[in-house]
């Protein structure tokens, strides 16, 4: 599975708490916040985390943000595996929804 | 268990309980609630927090349709709880009551930003109430939390030498030994499973969730936090950024709701968080842990770490390396 061009949505309703120059992502499945599933990314992890559920996959955000701030796209990919790996627990593959 | 008449008052967290009935109904109070009853005097000079909670024979019918937020069924007593958006009020509904009439229905009113909430309760047809009954105790007290600044959590607290610890941990990681130590030491307990813990204009307090008839009121200022851990030695660190979240957020006790009070509550640790600090107490199960705590020291060498050596997060790696790709949210 390629993950870099996989499209994402959230696998439930995910909320997301800033404290202290992170953000904590905190699923919570049938209203009920899952406080054993936190999950703390820094800013650019969080925006990550916003674009990857609107629909973009982590091929077209790297190729952006490497374009943009001008930084090495193999290694800005690496990041975003480390990342992709990080959130598994509370993305789902858009192909699911079929299944 | 004792038999009371159809009206008491108990003090909970500071927060005044003001329990009545209607004629015909008889309300009973479990003992472990005892220690808490407010006596004439007391009631008229208390001031603050209120919260009335009312048994009659009927309930008013709803105004607008609920919206259904959580359903747990398998267990006894079943409950399902309905938000009222517009009324401002939750319905938690004893779905036994359809079945049998020895059940009771519980509507608890909230009025966002007024410290003065209603709960009505449905008498069963019997009229022999016990007030407060668990888990509906707890369940009563979480939603009520919504209007103060109130906080549940599984853990033990105590009070030595003027600095008063919450301790927090996984089941058997020594939240009843260190207690108990504690207590050798003549500590001044608060409780040993489950703590409110409320934030007011003079910091944050802890007080005891009524769970045994040992139980007694007492507010303690809470100074110190401590995730417990065993260790071959007597140890703390002091915990930063959101690693403290992680370590907190899971002994919180909460029930289904919605997003707005979730965030709240956050709101709540985050600010105690910032307010006491929060240490991963590694500890050995002898008095010398306690020595520890009121010393810093464990067998006359300190090893306290200043809060300036941060935890890792979970993500430092990626922090460390893309920190300038910062966009404002």
């Amino acid at each position: 599975m390629d993950y870099l061009k996989q499209i994402f949505t959230s696998r439930e309703e995910v909320f997301s708490f800033p404290f202290e120059e992170e953000t904590l992502l905190i699923p919570a499945p049938d209203n009920m916040a899952d406080f054993d599933q936190l999950i703390a990314v820094n800013n650019a992890g969080f925006i990550f985390w916003k674009l990857l559920i609107e629909g973009k996959t982590a091929d077209e955000i790297c190729h952006y943000w490497s374009e943009k701030f001008n930084i090495d796209l193999l290694e800005l990919q690496d990041v975003a595996m480390e990342l992709i790996y990080i959130l598994l627990p509370i993305l789902k593959e858009k192909a699911d929804e079929f299944n | 268990m004792s038999l009371i008449n159809n009206e008491i008052h108990l003090s909970i967290a500071d927060i005044h309980f003001a329990i009545s009935a209607e004629k015909g109904i008889n309300l009973r109070l479990a003992q472990r609630y005892l220690a808490f009853i407010l006596n004439m005097q007391e009631k008229n000079n208390l001031h603050g927090d209120m919260v009335r909670i009312r048994f009659c024979h009927d309930l008013p019918d709803p105004i607008t349709s609920p919206v259904k937020i959580w359903e747990v069924t398998g267990d006894s007593p079943t409950w399902k709880v309905f938000d009222y958006h517009d009324e401002s009020r939750i319905f938690l509904y004893n779905i036994n009551d359809e079945e049998n009439s020895d059940e009771e229905t519980i509507i608890i009113s909230l009025k966002p930003g007024k410290l003065d909430q209603e709960i009505l309760i449905k008498a069963p047809a019997s009229g022999n109430v016990e007030v407060l009954k668990y888990p509906m105790d707890i369940i009563m007290l979480y939603y009520v939390s919504l209007n103060f600044s109130l906080l549940i959590i599984h853990a033990s607290g105590f009070l030595l030498r003027d600095c008063g610890h919450v301790c927090i941990g996984k089941s058997g990681a020594g939240k009843s030994t260190l207690y108990n130590l504690a207590a050798q030491a003549g500590g001044t307990m608060v409780q040993d499973d489950r703590l409110i813990l409320r934030q007011t204009g003079h910091g944050w307090f802890m007080y005891p969730l009524p769970l045994s008839k040992k139980d007694h009121p007492v507010r303690v200022r809470i100074c110190r936090m401590n995730a417990l851990f065993h260790g071959p030695r007597n140890l703390a660190i002091p915990l930063t950024g959101t690693v403290r979240l992680n370590q907190f957020l899971p002994h919180i006790v909460h029930f289904p709701n919605w997003r707005g009070h979730y965030l709240n509550q956050l709101n709540l640790v985050g600010d105690l968080l910032r307010t006491v600090r929060l240490f991963q107490f590694f500890f050995t199960p002898d008095l010398t842990s306690i020595h520890y705590l009121q010393n810093g020291k464990d067998s006359g060498k300190s090893h306290y770490i200043p809060p300036e050596k941060p935890l890792p997060s979970t993500i430092k790696g990626f922090r460390q390396k893309h920190d300038p790709f910062y966009l404002p949210r």
